[in-house]
């Protein structure tokens, strides 16, 4: 069955957008009744799970554009980013890795998943977010500052 | 780790990742596309609706205009049975006179011109003979003339003007009553008749006034007269009754018949406003447009290279409309209508390498004799650029169903009009770019790009219309169609919609609807 092949897949797409799983829900119910409502109008010229993810991720774009997510970079004193060991990484799951993406501030959460997981350019994530392309380059740049440090203090919580 | 690194670890680890999903999520879903079906259900059932306002419409004009018809039937049918009736009236007031005569002013068989219809009575030998017909005709006038009569009433072919005396003439000359085509029956009767007819003229007179009440006569006049009324006429009629029917005699004067005259009744009174417009039009139209095109899109960079392969060539839209007027200056209209918008699509690829294989062959002979043929192969690569251009169709076939507000006179009318266009089904061909900027097709089967129903627009336009014919006119409507919804699905990267500027030129049918208004 559609939901249940894709259901999971795409729950995690939203849990990446979204800060918690309600508002997860919420967009994941939206974005399957906009897929079974046009699924008719797929034409099989791309991956079906692509096509998917695409409605999938518009969807969580729109709950962002209604939040109103302001793009303020947050202090961080510390000049560089982490030192962390590759075996840290290593250790750590995707659950664990979904919820350091959660923790994250909106405006990086969302620069960092367009950019890194969906593969957009700042250029066009600035056209989407209605941003200039360096606001994005540097929430980008603290999303992920700010994640090596989230690892570091997980990985020194292990030890 | 380098951060190209730290990304792929993220996006490799995510990206085919599945959480758990609550179990409940699938009713939820079930549950929300139930709430969009039922709040969707009139505009995803209006295109049912509209056919069937249109049905029903069409239904009331055949309905009424069936009625209309059978209504003037019916009413020249009631003049025609008023008609007879009024000469059956007549005649018999006319028959009467004989009788009051005999009591009277008592005519003797052998001398008295006898005006009974039909069969004679005692003393028949001395009456008139005239024939059992209802109309003259010439061979009627020659069988009057044949007959013997006691009158000597002869033919005057020479004679056929109307002689349209008045009342207070002397009997004899008000009495000279010529029928065309027939004898002049009376100008040649004997003095012994006339002078006994002239006797007797102002009492007929009288009772024939008092018979035939003058709203009458005009009607009246349309009928054939029997021959009996037109022996009397010669001695009895009254002037007044004897002019009416002297000028349908010369109005038919070519047909030796009045039945062909017939007067219609008017039944069809203007309002103290003038001409009001009946009931039901029917509008057929045509406009060339120009259409505005409105994109929106998360990528303003593929946008704006999108829409600079992208130019208008032309548009039109082409429609019928019925109309129905519900009030002194209201009118109700839906039709059926056409529209395309005509895009120039060009693309230029640089970079296009072409690559040509070239063999040669050569033959050559050699001193010993022998012939030896060599091919050599070669390719020879082009790199230019690639211009691709495609004409782009958009056609959408809608129903309108608008409000309008007219006013004007008989020649020149205003109308204002507003309303919705509902689209019943669209089809979109040609090609675009993709967002990694390539030319795609897409065709008249439906893509993912564009829906196959555009929805609703909004229509607002004013027409000026010129009567050209009593059921006529033509008229000129500069128009607006705004689209509320985008003709671009859900999943397309953009968003696009067009609004359309046009000029309606087209004619006007006026059904004849005869119902009189106040």
């Amino acid at each position: 069955m559609l939901f249940e092949q894709y259901a999971g897949k795409m729950m995690t797409v939203c849990l990446r957008y979204s800060k918690d799983t309600m508002e997860a829900e919420d967009m994941l119910q939206d974005a399957m009744v906009r897929v079974f409502n046009y699924i008719h109008q797929f034409k099989f010229e791309g991956s079906f799970e692509g096509w998917i993810r695409r409605i999938v991720v518009n969807t969580a774009l729109k709950y962002v554009q209604k939040k109103k997510v302001s793009f303020n970079d947050i202090d961080d004193h510390s000049e560089q980013a982490p030192r962390i060991d590759a075996y840290a990484y290593s250790n750590l799951g995707e659950a664990d890795i979904l919820k350091l993406v959660q923790q994250l501030p909106e405006g990086y959460r969302i620069v960092f998943n367009l950019n890194v997981i969906e593969g957009y350019s700042h250029d066009e994530i600035a056209e989407i977010l209605k941003i200039q392309p360096g606001t994005s380059r540097s929430q980008l740049v603290k999303a992920r500052k700010m994640l090596q440090n989230q690892i570091l203090n997980l990985q020194k919580i292990a030890v | 780790m380098s951060d190209q690194k730290f990304d792929e670890f993220f996006k490799g680890r995510l990206q085919s990742h599945s959480s758990a999903v609550s179990s409940d999520m699938w009713q939820r879903i079930q549950d929300a596309r139930e709430k969009d079906r039922r709040r969707g259900f009139w505009w995803l059932n209006y295109k049912s609706a509209g056919l069937a306002l249109i049905a029903l419409m069409l239904t009331i004009a055949v309905y009424y205009s069936t009625v209309n018809s059978q209504n003037d039937r019916q009413a020249k049918a009631e003049t025609q049975e008023v008609s007879t009736q009024e000469t059956s009236r007549r005649q018999n007031s006319i028959t009467a006179k004989p009788s009051l005569a005999d009591s009277n002013n008592p005519i003797t068989s052998d001398e008295a011109v006898d005006i009974t219809t039909g069969k004679s009575e005692a003393g028949a030998p001395s009456t008139i003979l005239q024939p059992d017909v209802s109309t003259i005709h010439p061979s009627n006038a020659s069988a009057l003339e044949k007959e013997p009569t006691a009158g000597s009433i002869t033919k005057n072919n020479d004679e056929e003007n109307i002689d349209l005396s008045s009342g207070s003439k002397a009997a004899g000359s008000n009495q000279k009553l010529n029928v065309p085509g027939t004898a002049n029956v009376f100008s040649n009767q004997t003095f012994a008749t006339r002078e006994k007819v002239r006797r007797n003229q102002s009492f007929y007179n009288k009772k024939v006034d008092d018979l035939l009440p003058a709203s009458s006569d005009f009607m009246a006049s349309s009928l054939p007269l029997t021959a009996e009324e037109n022996a009397s006429a010669k001695t009895n009629i009254h002037p007044f009754i004897g002019a009416f029917e002297a000028q349908s005699f010369k109005l038919n004067s070519s047909k030796h018949s009045l039945e062909n005259l017939s007067i219609k009744p008017i039944n069809d009174c203007p309002s103290a406003f003038g001409e009001r417009p009946n009931d039901w039009f029917a509008e057929v139209y045509f406009s060339p447009d120009y259409a505005l095109k409105q994109s929106k899109g998360i990528n303003n960079e593929y946008l704006r290279r999108k829409d600079s392969t992208e130019n208008f060539r032309s548009a039109f839209t082409a429609g019928f409309r019925l109309s129905k007027g519900i009030g002194e200056h209201l009118l109700l209209k839906t039709g059926v209508q056409f529209s395309q918008i005509n895009e120039k699509f060009t693309y230029q690829s640089e970079n296009e390498r072409r690559t040509t294989t070239v063999i040669t062959i050569r033959t050559i002979i050699r001193g010993v004799g022998d012939t030896l043929r060599i091919s050599d192969t070669s390719t020879v690569q082009q790199i230019g650029y690639r211009v691709k251009t495609t004409y782009n169709r958009y056609r959408s076939f809608d129903i309108p169903v608008l409000v309008g507000f007219e006013w004007g006179n008989d020649n020149f009318r205003t109308n204002l009009n507003t309303g919705l266009i509902f689209n019943l089904q669209s089809w979109q061909q040609g090609d675009m770019l993709d967002t990694s900027y390539s030319p795609v097709s897409f065709d008249k089967g439906g893509t993912q790009v564009f829906k196959k129903n555009l929805g609703l627009g909004v229509y607002a336009s004013i027409a000026f219309l010129k009567r050209v014919g009593t059921t006529t006119e033509i008229f000129a409507e500069p128009y607006f169609r705004y689209n509320i919804s985008n003709m671009t699905n859900a999943a397309s990267p953009f968003n696009q919609r067009f609004h359309v500027a046009g000029l309606n030129l087209g004619v006007r049918y006026k059904f004849s609807g005869n119902r009189q208004h106040y």
